[in-house]
């Protein structure tokens, strides 16, 4: 087996694994952190994100601002590593500027933002047999790979995955999306260069993909459920869930009695609407890769999870407004049920709820329906009939509001105080810059950071001198390095790959799992583990065994020798009678004894037949 | 070997309860109820399946591996908490996810009625029900459970159709199997799609076989006809009673009546009776990944359960003049508001009785079907029929042509007929016999049934090769005279295959390459050549023309055996020149000396190649 990770950034999972002549990838995250690098896409009052020369003027209004944006940037990250980076961006953002944004040299072209796929020049994607997702977080650069490239493999993903990963991308698309490409229609394999990266020595920097790429890559995925035994030639490839999100699976691959597990993006936290974390996964693994890990300790869920409640609490009773920027999934759904109820218990009654996104409406009705792949307590409440998600009550109460942007339709409902979930978390594009932009001068107000994937205070560096107080209470729920040895220490697995950033040296996992071999891999590494797949396994019937002749060789070992005919139906292998006897071939093996067979043979008469030798079976055996 | 008695559902329909035994000694033999349903023609013992098959001294959780409930009808799931509660059975029950939410209101209510209304005693009682509940497994579709975490029992549920989460079960313990289908639907309807089965080569089906003499006309037509029935009655101040269960088809025909009134803009009143209408509705919502692609795709804009036109039923307008719709349940007019509800209307010629389901014989409904005028209800309360009877097949049941579909897409080597007539059943059978040449069996209640399931037995077979002889084996190349006929191109199926057999203590037995076996059994291999001299009577040999004589019958020779092979081993390849001919190892060719002989040798792997060609040679060649 080969491993191959394939993505830089540690939140963004890809691999191929190469495993008995087939090549699988696993995951194709994309990297969105440049986002922070580029000054915000300003929407107020104009619907700027539709129109592409809409974008240029708005991209002049903010001139000034980004000017600030840009000298700031430049003090608070000198010492930072990938200020580099950084650099190489920025000349790449001029040169593109140059070619298409006619504003003159120096002028960065606004509304453009990159991002960055999984190092997918090397690999051939004819040869690509599988992808199988883990979940939508890492699923987001799948289009690049369906619509710009001759893959033509299978991909399977969960339900939920299927149906929040198009939710993502569209929302990605929405809040980021190059208006050009999104006037274009449905592309032909090969006939952009989006695909190709936009300069060359920058070879996974790219455009977004369009509206229409994002319906024809989703309809290419076959949704499966945990559980579900998927048999793909001599592969048995299982979900289970991983309880970070709905319908997050970590993968499990069985090849021939060999087994290996993908361990993604995993949470055992308690009392979150996910389906918990299924260690079978785990059980009678040789091989076990680990990815998305968190890097720090961090504060437990439920501490957090008061905190914020606080916070709002205060920033409520001072008649001041909450912003959470978010995207409209995950963990969010149970803050939002959490505050609900939080702020009910310490007298705020009646305090509307909007969550602002181009996906509000449809991430919030469809989780709802999802209550197969939540925790025991809320499928509970399915079977009532009650709403397994809390914010579907709200919905009906009319205490949560949804809207797609922060325009007229909206201001209908809208009363303050309130709390406002919107996007997006970078601040870089969405409705969350109109809410900072009307409450930024109030410091009564507070914005709320939970997600954990940006950085908040580079997020915040680009509004500079606002009022509006920001509090950072990251939650990241996904399994720590130790959270992981400690589930790992019992199911003594063969092997275990981990990342090599989350850990730095091997020597301080070794003790916590002295049974298992540790592979630290980095990215762009050929990781290379042995496995004996060897065997596959098969039935016979009981017509070709009952006429096998078997010979003993002692101890209880029998051996015989084989003609049948191989029938394969539906990727099952199974061996019946041979339909012609002639072909069966027949062998000598072991000890000789030369001088035995010339005495037979002599004691015979001339032209004896071969039938006779077989008689002779105390020294050599006929198979 | 399996055993099947059905308990109920043999040769009838209702009380739906198969039991199996399956397995055989690698396995043990496991025990299955499918299904544990309650007969709506009784009041009496003979309701409930008769349990003492199982254990005559209620020792039932030891003699049952599992039950498996395919969907909420009591028919299928009404005899559960008597079975679980009172005669004690503890072990593991698994039904999908709605049938699990659904299944207890539908208890709840058949309890209400049985022993509210009739005062029966000595019947389950709610705390029971919800007792029972707990004890359900729910699973998904697809989702493969090791039954008691046992590797030889697993199970896997099917999409039925029937009603919301009706599933069929595929039960596979070791190498026998077997799939039970509960009720299901072939034919997508307005809120399910069709049933869908992979093709898993059962040892037996089980299906039912309501319709199994019908072949119903389209869907569209049905659906015409029925409008067009409920519009002409309501057009002449009629009033239309549609009995129905409050979950399945009521929705179906809700969905119907909701688009063909606000197509038409009708005004018509239309109700629906009992209570739990907004709850079975609230079910539908929360399932709406059980209903069909098109509902689950457009929820987000417009819930089709939630419906404008239709109003919940009070009893206050029974006496109601002018025209109005009712759907009433129970949907066989054997109790409650339907009942109720017809006994008022039924005198009226001008009204109207839509029949959509199947009536069990006995109760009210089949009666009003019967076309009977007078119905006694007990002794002493008759009802005049004279409204108009209408009946039209909307029960999602599959008909002949859906059963031999069914047979078609998982081909089964037996298939057995229950939930049906036996004289219906009868013509099925022999029907099925006929066109899909199967077994067909069709059990009374109580009667055993065994079939013989081939013994497999599971092997071990290398990669190596398994690769070796797939890659080997090519597509028939069409020689120069054939034109290509495409319709004879198939995938290659039944490839003989070569090696060796090797058999440790307690180990699954290992298929590998010689060399392989060689390798392990760490036994040399001997080469074991034998030569022969053939030597004949030339004044035999046939000669036309006049060329040599050993010459002639080398060729003679590579003739008959060319013949022989190419009809006994077309893959065999025989190479012939002027001496010799070689087949495999074997080698023919004229002796050295001027005699009339052949040196004939080969070696011991073709001996069973060699013998048969010897007896060729012998044949032709007379000494």
């Amino acid at each position: 087996m080969k491993l191959h990770p394939l993505s830089r950034n540690l939140r963004r999972n890809c691999f191929l694994i190469k495993l008995m002549q087939m090549n699988i990838l696993i995951d194709c995250g994309l990297d969105t952190s440049y986002f922070l690098e580029f000054p915000p896409r300003d929407i107020i009052g104009s619907k700027a994100q539709q129109h592409a020369s809409v974008s240029v003027e708005v991209s002049s209004n903010i001139s000034d601002h980004s000017d600030h944006t840009s000298s700031s940037n430049d003090a608070i990250l000198e010492n930072k590593e990938n200020d580099k980076k950084r650099r190489k961006l920025d000349h790449l953002i001029d040169s593109t500027g140059d070619g298409s944004g006619g504003a003159g040299g120096g002028v960065r072209r606004r509304g453009q933002f990159l991002v960055e796929t999984p190092e997918f020049s090397s690999i051939d994607w004819n040869i690509i047999d599988f992808i199988f997702i883990t979940n939508y977080n890492h699923m987001l650069a799948l289009p690049y790979i369906t619509e710009y490239t001759n893959f033509k493999g299978k991909i399977y993903a969960t339900e939920p995955t299927v149906l929040f990963g198009r939710q993502m991308m569209k929302e990605l698309v929405h809040f980021f999306g190059d208006s050009v490409l999104k006037s274009r229609t449905h592309s032909q394999p090969g006939s952009t260069n989006i695909f190709t990266g936009v300069t060359a020595d920058w070879n996974v920097a790219r455009s977004l993909y369009s509206i229409a790429d994002i319906q024809s890559c989703i309809d290419k995925v076959r949704p499966v459920r945990f559980g579900e035994h998927l048999n793909l030639y001599e592969l048995e490839v299982t979900a289970y869930s991983s309880g970070y999100c709905l319908g997050s699976a970590n993968w499990m691959i069985d090849c021939g009695g060999e087994k290996i597990s993908i361990v993604s993006s995993s949470s055992t936290v308690q009392n979150i609407h996910p389906l918990p974390f299924d260690e079978t996964v785990l059980n009678n693994a040789d091989v076990i890769i680990l990815s998305d890990l968190r890097d720090k300790d961090g504060a437990r869920f439920e501490t957090i999870l008061i905190e914020i409640g606080n916070c709002v609490a205060n920033t409520l009773k001072n008649k001041g407004n909450v912003l959470f920027p978010c995207t409209m999934n995950g963990i969010i759904f149970d803050i939002i049920g959490f505050l609900s109820q939080h702020l009910r218990a310490v007298g705020l009654r009646g305090i509307p709820f909007y969550a602002v996104s181009p996906i509000a409406e449809e991430s919030l009705k469809y989780s709802n329906i999802c209550g197969e792949w939540m925790c025991t307590e809320r499928q509970q409440k399915m079977y009532l009939p009650d709403n397994p998600m809390h914010h579907q009550d709200m919905i009906e109460q009319s205490l949560l509001y949804y809207a797609s942007r922060a325009d007229s339709s909206l201001q209908e409902k809208y009363q303050e105080p309130c709390v406002v979930f919107a996007g997006h978390p970078s601040l870089r594009s969405g409705a969350a810059i109109n809410f900072i932009r009307k409450w930024g001068n109030n410091s009564n107000n507070s914005i709320i950071f939970t997600e954990s994937e940006y950085d908040c205070e580079e997020a915040m560096s680009a509004f500079e001198g606002l009022q509006i107080k920001p509090i950072y209470l990251p939650i990241d729920i996904r399994l720590t390095i130790n959270e992981v040895t400690n589930i790992l220490r019992e199911k003594k697995p063969q092997h275990v790959l981990i990342p090599q950033k989350i850990i730095k040296e091997s020597g301080n996992i070794r003790p916590n799992l002295p049974n298992s071999f540790i592979t630290l891999y980095e990215c762009l590494d050929i990781v290379n583990i042995s496995i004996n797949s060897q065997f596959v396994r098969t039935v016979m019937t009981e017509n070709l065994a009952s006429n096998i002749e078997l010979v003993n060789l002692g101890k209880d070992s029998l051996i015989a020798s084989l003609n049948g005919t191989l029938n394969i139906h539906n990727t099952k292998t199974s061996l019946t009678s041979a339909e012609n006897q002639l072909n069966q071939q027949r062998y000598v093996c072991g000890e000789f004894d030369v001088s035995k067979l010339i005495n037979e043979l002599t004691e015979q008469i001339y032209g004896c037949r071969i039938d006779e030798f077989e008689e002779d079976k105390r020294n050599s055996r006929f198979i | 070997m399996i055993k099947i008695i059905p308990l109920g559902a043999g040769q009838d329909v209702g009380r739906s309860c198969i039991l199996i035994s399956i397995g055989d000694d690698s396995t043990g033999i496991k025990n299955l109820m499918f299904d544990c349903g309650m007969h709506m023609g009784y009041n009496d013992e003979r309701r409930f399946p008769d349990f003492s098959y199982i254990s005559k001294t209620n020792r039932f959780t030891e003699q049952l591996d599992c039950i498996i409930v395919s969907h909420f009808h009591l028919d299928h799931c009404g005899a559960l908490p008597y079975f679980t509660e009172m005669c004690g059975y503890e072990g593991p029950i698994f039904m999908t996810h709605p049938t699990k939410a659904i299944c207890p209101i539908l208890l709840e209510d058949y309890r209400k009625i049985t022993v509210e209304r009739k005062g029966e005693t000595n019947f389950f009682t709610s705390q029971m029900i919800k007792d029972c509940m707990k004890k359900v497994t729910a699973v998904n579709l697809h989702q493969t459970i090791k039954v008691n975490g046992d590797d030889d029992l697993e199970i896997k549920a099917f999409y039925a159709g029937h009603v919301l989460g009706a599933a069929m079960f595929y039960v596979r313990v070791g190498t026998q199997s077997v799939v039970y289908t509960g009720d299901y639907n072939m034919t997508p309807d307005r809120h399910l799609g069709a049933a869908w089965i992979d093709k898993v080569r059962p040892d037996l089906l089980i299906t039912e076989s309501t319709y199994a003499t019908t072949i119903r006309d389209s869907k569209r037509t049905r659906e015409r006809d029925f409008l067009k029935k409920v519009h002409d009655c309501v057009t002449q101040g009629g009033k239309v009673l549609i009995p129905v269960f409050a979950l399945g088809r009521a929705q179906e025909l809700c969905i119907l009546i909701e688009t063909y009134w606000e197509r038409n803009n009708l005004n018509v009143p239309v109700y629906f009776s009992a209570g739990m209408t907004e709850k079975a509705n609230d079910y539908y919502k929360l399932f709406i990944n059980w209903t069909n692609e098109k509902i689950k795709n457009t929820f987000v804009q417009r819930n089709m359960f939630d419906f404008k036109h239709i109003k919940p039923w009070d009893r206050q307008y029974l006496d109601l003049p002018g025209p109005a719709v009712l759907f009433a349940t129970p949907g066989m007019l054997h109790i409650g508001t339907s009942l109720e509800v017809f006994k008022k209307w039924a005198p009226y010629p001008e009204n109207m009785v839509i029949m959509p389901g199947y009536c069990v014989a006995g109760t009210v409904g089949a009666k009003v079907l019967n076309g009977d005028k007078e119905i006694y209800i007990d002794a002493y309360n008759k009802i005049n029929v004279k409204l108009q009877v209408k009946n039209l097949s909307f029960s999602a049941h599959a008909d002949a042509k859906g059963i031999l579909q069914l047979i078609k897409q998982c081909d089964p080597k037996n298939v057995m007929l229950v939930h049906g007539e036996k004289a219906k059943m009868e013509f099925l059978q022999e029907k099925i016999k006929r066109e899909c040449r199967i077994p067909c069996y069709s059990p009374a209640n109580g009667e055993t049934t065994i079939i013989d399931t081939p013994l497999s037995i599971p092997v071990d077979v290398s990669v190596d090769l398994l690769k070796r002889h797939l890659t080997a084996q090519k597509l028939p190349l069409p020689t120069s005279d054939d034109k290509i006929d495409i319709t004879k191109i198939k995938p290659v199926n039944g490839i003989p295959i070569q090696g060796i057999l090797t058999m440790e203590p307690d180990q699954i037995p290992k298929l590998m390459d010689v060399n392989e076996a060689i390798r392990d059994t760490n036994l040399p291999l001997r080469e074991l050549t034998f030569e022969f001299i053939k030597s004949f009577d030339p004044n035999k040999i046939d000669t036309s023309t006049r060329t040599d004589i050993r010459t002639q019958a080398l060729e003679n020779v590579y003739e008959k055996v060319r013949k022989a092979l190419k009809d006994d081993v077309n893959e065999v390849e025989i190479i012939k020149n002027s001496s010799q001919i070689k087949i495999r190892s074997m080698l023919i060719r004229i002796s050295d000396k001027n005699s009339n002989s052949f040196n004939i040798s080969w070696n011991y792997k073709d001996e069973n190649l060699a013998n048969y060609v010897m007896s060729i040679i012998d044949n032709i060649l007379p000494e």
